[in-house]
């Protein structure tokens, strides 16, 4: 079992992670890029091993992907896929958590499937660029099977090629919504509707001006749309899923959809019911940052996405030096600026690593800057039409799970704000919330909603949960590896 | 029931067991794919107060289609690739 | 919990700092007593080392006839208290398994057993086969171990919130989040204490505020010898059940050991010897590095690979087990290894029961005992005599 070291690493091979590797490799770093899918491309590039399941748009895109793969290759960057980092250690051995005053010239990441004999990773500087994942919201008959994500929909489709049903319907909230039952039509699924909590027109007199590019961004939008009038599925704007109906056994037959107002609370006596086989739903997207709270780095909430964000400074460094974020993370601010994100990492950590001299990297940033805040412009405008309503945690009543993995119910939850849970570590202790094998991911954003409800306290103010390793459920004998010696750098 | 999309050309088809039958699957094929094309959407037993596994977030990040191959319990089926001679097993808890 | 801001009593009979596993229970046994108790935590209750608990209650690990003594008596009294509590919090006795790998750590099983028996302990000596029978887990390299049926496990943080139930419903009041400002005097009576929550009238001061309790002794201008001792632990995603007990690496013998300074060995820098236990829910639990590392509670390498490596030779069957989560607690650890459960000397309203190492869970229910007899005149003093402050005077402490 072998130590690589190397000048950076990149965590996350999407379009963030494979430009600030390129951008990184280009100046001379040493670079290893890691990801846990058998292939580079993230959640953005989407490569099917089957033909003819991309459409020519999609075919588009994965040319893209393949100069990109290219251009890595071209300059020796060291790709090692299939792997997933499930620890991050300084150069004594401990996390990171808690610390004030890292030295932040090591880092060791620790591989759970040593690709290539390669257990793990020493490298000076650390690039994360872990993405984004779906946001649920608890609602009677979330779990049962057939209720999956957009995500899940899009990834199926365009990966593997699957359908997911025969009779959908599509809701939450979000930019995903049309563009994957629009999706779902062409390929000959009934989408029985699409539904929305936000007002059709809500923020559209406030798009950004001179925004460059955005008709192509909203006309991918508005081909969805048009392609759904013609096949004639109803938009259904002010309304979500509220109930989905069904057995564990059998998965989803049926769902309520109804009402909501500018709050996202569900207004009863609007119910309407729908005979489908699978419910599409999702409200928007949690950056991804168990890695980042693992390495003890600050991070801010935003109250668009309501979700906690990584801080950083205009070079995307984060709170503890040496660490660098790009991409979704940082805001869920799409490919453009994912990319763009990227190369400025790769700057940023070039200059640091002193491999480029600080003029250029400034020149570098300056020319990237422009770009990088008209995307931001548009990102902040997205995020506010389809924010986060608080009103949506309405749709659980006392039977609904809200932490799958343990199976904590809503009004066990409820009790346990009652009996003296005042934060996360509060209701953990007294239901076991986030205790189970998402480890957290999936039930901790919306119940820090419930206890800053509870408590009239900001969710800025409560204390996260502190992300130990591992960052990812690993098997005891992925980590029983053999003793690493340093892999001799060619 | 979820299908597979048509008009694809799909690679190398083989078997694999699920709960003791042969399903065929195409090399390159997660194992949820193959489940959910075999019209099998509980991916484990519902044992109260758990719900069954089955496909959510698609992308390895939820830990909710968790499912048994080969005797190794909880491998996530999103993220498994489909082998000639797999075993997968639908009963067992997760 | 938590009475609202300014609804704090003026005064109570009894002020508990500290919402720990020491804490609540005796918060519970003097409440039931009648004493109108007042509990401060300065975050939530059980947030402390109590969180960190290797949830077993262990007779067979015990070195000496008194501490054998006190833990069994101890162990009738968690019995008592969970039938109380409405069983609440997993108390079972599902025995321990002291397992040997090599000839040396059976030797060493051995002599443990045949002090133990010495003791009054009821041990069974087992080969490999009939540990295997004991614990199907075990691995074929176990050549045999020491069995001991009265061992019990437990759930830490369950008997925390059952016993601050029980004390509430008794008329205790918790109060957390809050933070003990100092501690008021007036010649040998305590008289007050200040909080954040405001002031409140007691002479009776309970400090079981575990690895911090140095602090609040200094309010009074004492000097506490407790000192942490860091262990790392695991916890592993829910199994079916499929192991009863608690499992004990002879290593476990070796490092605690050398941690409390027995057998004149210098304790060195992380030693480790795993214990492990599947709790109700069906994760297993597995502790524990022993480790002078001052307040750091991050989790390293080596520690989490160490505790990995030793489990997966006892049980090589659970190699495919996911890890969901490594973490660190600290144990509150005096110069003798035994616990100071004591009156201050010219200040008798100030009680310290703290320091008790990694036995905290299995000492909760006699030391809530203990105090009950000290804060209502029917103390057992010889007992107590073990467990004085003063045996420090002439100690050197670690630092």
């Amino acid at each position: 079992m072998s130590i690589k070291t190397c000048d950076i690493a990149v965590i996350g091979g999407g379009p963030a992670g494979m430009a600030a590797a390129r951008v990184a490799a280009s100046n001379g770093a040493s670079v290893v890029l890691i990801d846990d899918a058998p292939g580079l491309g993230g959640h953005f590039f989407k490569e099917s091993p089957f033909k003819g399941t991309s459409s020519h748009h999609q075919q588009k895109k994965l040319q893209q992907l393949e100069t990109r793969r290219q251009a890595l290759a071209a300059r020796g960057v060291e790709v090692l896929l299939g792997a997933r980092v499930w620890g991050i250690f300084d150069e004594t051995g401990s996390t990171f958590r808690g610390r004030t005053d890292p030295h932040g010239t090591s880092f060791q990441l620790q591989l759970d499937s040593a690709p290539r004999g390669i257990a793990s990773v020493r490298t000076r500087y650390l690039i994360l660029t872990p993405g984004v994942y779906d946001r649920p919201v608890p609602f009677p008959g979330w779990e049962l099977p057939g209720v999956v994500t957009p995500g899940a929909v899009q990834m199926q489709l365009e990966k593997q090629g699957l359908l997911p049903g025969q009779r959908i319907l599509v809701g939450g909230s979000g930019p995903l919504q049309l563009l994957v039952a629009a999706e779902l039509v062409r390929h000959g699924v009934e989408v029985v509707a699409v539904v929305d909590i936000c007002g059709a027109l809500e923020g559209v007199p406030q798009i950004p001006a001179a925004l460059g590019g955005l008709w192509s961004r909203l006309g991918e939008a508005a081909e969805s749309a048009a392609t759904l009038v013609s096949h004639r599925v109803p938009i259904l704007f002010r309304q979500a899923v509220f109930h989905a109906l069904g057995t564990p056994e059998m998965g989803v037959r049926g769902v309520v959809i109804g009402k909501v107002d500018e709050q996202g609370r569900p207004m009863p006596g609007s119910e309407r019911e729908f005979e489908v086989d699978t419910v599409c739903v999702g409200y928007g997207f949690i950056p991804s940052i168990a890695m980042t709270l693992h390495l003890g780095c600050a991070h801010r909430y935003d109250l668009d996405l309501q979700a906690f964000i990584p801080e950083h400074d205009k070079n995307l460094q984060t709170s503890v030096p040496g660490i660098y974020i790009a991409g979704d993370v940082t805001g869920a601010g799409g490919k453009p600026l994912a990319e763009l994100q990227g190369e400025m990492a790769g700057i940023s950590a070039l200059e640091k690593l002193g491999k480029i001299p600080g003029e250029q990297a400034a020149r570098e940033r300056n020319r990237l800057a422009p770009s990088i805040r008209r995307e931001k412009r548009f990102a902040e405008w997205l995020w506010h039409r389809y924010r986060i309503r608080p009103g949506l945690l309405e749709l659980a009543d006392d039977e609904t799970v809200i932490c799958r993995c343990e199976a904590v119910r809503m009004g066990q939850f409820r009790e346990g704000l009652k009996n003296g849970g005042k934060d996360l570590f509060g209701v953990k202790l007294r239901t076991r919330l986030g205790m189970g094998q998402c480890q957290g991911r999936y039930c901790v954003p919306n119940a820090a909603l419930l206890i800053s409800a509870n408590n009239g306290q900001p969710v800025a103010e409560l204390d996260l949960p502190s992300i130990r390793p591992p960052i990812f459920p690993v098997r005891l004998k992925d980590i029983d590896v053999a003793e690493q010696t340093i892999e001799e750098n060619l | 029931m979820a299908g597979r999309l048509p008009n694809t050309r799909r690679g190398v088809s083989f078997h694999i067991e699920i709960d003791g039958h042969n399903v065929m699957a195409h090399e390159g094929e997660t194992v949820a794919t193959v489940l959910m094309v075999a019209g099998i959407r509980a991916f484990s037993s519902h044992a109260k107060p758990y719900a069954p596994s089955r496909l959510f977030c698609g992308m390895g990040t939820c830990q909710q289609c968790l499912v048994t191959i080969d005797d190794l319990p909880n491998c996530q089926a999103c993220r498994i690739f489909a082998r000639p001679g797999m075993k997968v097993v639908t009963s067992d808890e997760h | 919990m938590n009475p609202s801001p300014g609804t704090l009593p003026n005064a109570v009979d009894v002020i508990i700092v500290g919402g720990g596993v020491i804490g609540s229970v005796t918060a519970y046994v003097l409440s039931k007593a009648g004493l109108r108790v007042l509990v401060i935590e300065r975050q939530d209750i059980g947030s402390g080392t109590s969180s960190s608990a290797a949830a077993a209650a262990l007779l067979q690990t015990k070195t000496s006839i008194d501490k054998l003594t006190l833990a069994n008596q101890s162990l009738k009294l968690l019995d008592n208290l969970h039938e109380q509590l409405g069983r609440r919090f997993e108390f079972a006795h599902t025995g321990s398994l002291l397992a040997a790998c090599s000839e040396d750590e059976m030797q060493l099983v051995q002599k443990m057993h045949a002090n133990l028996l010495g003791m009054g302990l009821d041990v069974e000596l087992l080969d490999g086969r009939q540990a295997r029978e004991v614990m199907p887990v075990l691995g074929e390299n176990v050549l045999g171990g020491s069995y001991s049926p009265k061992d019990a496990q437990i759930n830490p943080l369950e008997l925390v919130v059952a016993c601050a139930d029980a004390a509430q419903a008794h008329g205790a009041i918790f109060s957390t989040f809050t933070e003990l400002h100092g501690i008021e005097t007036r010649g040998e009576k305590v008289i007050a204490v200040q909080t954040s929550a405001g002031r409140i009238e007691t002479g009776m001061i309970v400090n079981a505020a575990g690895v911090w309790a140095p602090n609040v002794a200094r309010m009074a201008g004492v000097t506490l010898p407790v000192s942490p001792l860091k262990g790392e632990l695991l916890v592993t995603e829910r199994r079916p059940p499929q192991m009863q007990g608690t499992l004990i690496a002879a290593k476990y013998l070796l490092s605690k050991a050398k941690a409390e300074g027995e057998e004149g060995w210098d304790a060195p820098k992380r030693s480790v010897g795993i214990t492990l236990v599947q709790v109700a829910h069906g994760n297993f639990i597995v502790g524990s590095t022993r480790e002078l590392a001052d307040y750091d509670k991050r989790s390293t390498y080596e520690g989490i690979h160490e505790l990995v490596h030793q489990l997966l030779e006892l049980t090589p069957r659970l190699a495919n087990v996911h890890l969901l989560r490594a973490y660190a607690g600290l144990r509150p650890l005096t110069p003798d290894g035994s616990p100071i459960i004591s009156r201050t000397p010219g200040l008798p309203g100030l009680i310290h029961a703290v320091g008790f190492g990694g036995d905290g869970l299995a000492m909760s229910a006699i030391t809530a005992e203990m105090l009950l007899g000290m804060l209502t005149g029917s103390a057992d003093e010889a007992l107590l005599a073990n467990f004085t402050l003063e045996r420090f005077k002439t100690l050197e402490v670690i630092r």
